[in-house]
């Protein structure tokens, strides 16, 4: 996923950089699920996407607990929408 | 460290320092290693075990009920970050009962041979580099821990039974024996009733159930099957306590991330013992991974999986019943196989907020 560091903390308070990556994962988990894996709870995926983002933005305390906060909100959403979906395991 | 050497089939690269202390020190000497061996300032810490209602002890009482336990327990150890043998001149007060079966002099060689246990293992399989890199996943370190012990205890045993004219390998073979042993092993005489029963429980843990762990590797291959465990060795205290799995690579364990998200204490990897230790072992059967995340302001969030959606289920409402016995306003929700719950508990943080609130 691109992230437009430049306009990150308006993406977040518009919910636009959730809705993208939520987007993006659940095609990533749908694979995964697929092939019969099991996906890794929430958390930790979205600490380390947060720990990714985090590397390349300069943010605040408060927004970097509002960018966990959004990152884990799109990983639980894509994870409950794809473990909702038939696995086919090999 | 000549008889260590011969029933374990492995030589020391080098001397072992030794440094004897007066039984005074060793609050201070412990209280050191607890520092370096918690990834967490001691504060924390206390807030994490309380947060995760494992104890129930104040904060400024979690620390010394700590040091009293292991006060009256340790006649020795060996620091791996040191790379050195702390024996002690004092024995601990010993409850009459168990005075009454001690004799100093082979109580002394005895700890020597499982402390020295730990001295190779340092040498031979590079322990403290790998406790270290195990210091934020608490499950995987526990279950290594484990290992350790409990190879220390059997090289213990087996120095024992040789001055008595027995040998190892005829007593792990037999059951009974070895209930013997284990039932021996639990000491529960030696803990004073009033520690917290989490940490007399993760104090008994990696020398029961990892002498278990190694005897079952033991009747498999002997020390040579010891030695392939230190190369991969088990990564969860599943595996501990289902010995048939780790050889049968039956189960695999799952990734555990130990980044702290923002504006977080921790992200804790509990793993089976401890939820066996919450909601019962028959409750925590099919555990496949966590992760706990508590918050600055209170808040827990724990995610959990399961091997089938019915191990869930039964996590799930164990758990429910569990929160809420605590007096906790909690959400256990399930999805399929996942269990997630929320709830938030007092903390200093929040406890201000709220007396300002109320003042206001």
């Amino acid at each position: 996923m691109n992230i437009d560091y430049a306009n990150l903390e308006n993406d977040l308070v518009e919910g636009l950089f959730r809705q993208r990556l939520e987007e993006e994962l659940t095609a990533g988990f749908r694979q995964l699920h697929q092939m019969g894996e099991r996906l890794p709870v929430a958390s930790h995926y979205a600490s380390q996407i947060a720990e990714i983002v985090n590397r390349d933005a300069e943010l605040g305390p408060d927004m970097k607990y509002n960018l966990y906060q959004e990152i884990l909100a799109a990983v639980e959403a894509a994870r409950a929408l794809v473990l909702g979906e038939p696995s086919q395991p090999n | 460290m000549k008889a260590v050497e011969q029933i374990r089939g492995r030589a020391f690269l080098h001397d072992v320092k030794n440094v004897t202390i007066d039984r005074a020190d060793l609050a201070a000497r412990l209280r050191d290693q607890m520092v370096k061996g918690t990834p967490y300032s001691l504060d924390d810490w206390g807030t994490i075990l309380r947060s995760l209602q494992l104890v129930d002890v104040p904060a400024s009482e979690l620390v010394p009920k700590l040091l009293a336990l292991y006060d009256a327990q340790v006649l020795a150890f060996y620091d791996p970050q040191s790379h050195t043998y702390y024996s002690i001149r004092q024995l601990p007060k010993l409850p009459p009962e168990a005075a009454k079966l001690v004799d100093p002099e082979t109580l002394e060689q005895t700890v020597m041979v499982h402390e020295l246990t730990h001295a190779l293992q340092d040498q031979q399989f590079g322990m403290s580099t790998k406790e270290q890199a195990l210091l934020r996943d608490t499950d995987a370190n526990l279950a290594y821990h484990s290992v350790l012990e409990g190879e220390a205890v059997l090289v213990m045993v087996a120095d024992m039974l040789g001055k008595a004219g027995m040998q190892l390998d005829d007593v792990v073979k037999d059951d009974g024996m070895l209930g013997l042993i284990t039932s021996a092993a639990q000491a529960e005489t030696m803990i004073d009733p009033s520690t917290p029963k989490y940490f007399a429980e993760m104090l008994k843990f990696p020398y029961l159930d990892g002498l278990k762990f190694v005897v079952a590797a033991y009747r498999r291959g002997g020390w040579k099957e010891l030695d392939r465990i230190h190369a991969d060795p088990p990564r969860t205290t599943r595996q501990i306590l289902h010995p048939e799995e780790y050889f049968a690579r039956t189960f695999k364990p799952q990734p555990f991330d130990t980044t702290t998200p923002a504006g977080a204490i921790a992200a804790e990897h509990m793993g089976e013992f401890h939820w066996r230790f919450l909601v019962g072992a028959e409750n925590a059967l099919g555990w496949v991974n966590d992760r706990a995340v508590i918050n600055r302001d209170g808040r827990v969030r724990i995610e959990t999986q399961w091997q089938t959606p019915e191990r869930a289920a039964a996590f799930a409402s164990a758990y429910g019943v569990f929160l809420k016995k605590r007096g906790l306003d909690a959400s256990v929700t399930r999805d399929a196989s996942s269990v997630t719950a929320t709830y938030t508990v007092k903390t200093a943080v929040n406890k201000t907020a709220a007396a300002r609130a109320a003042a206001r």
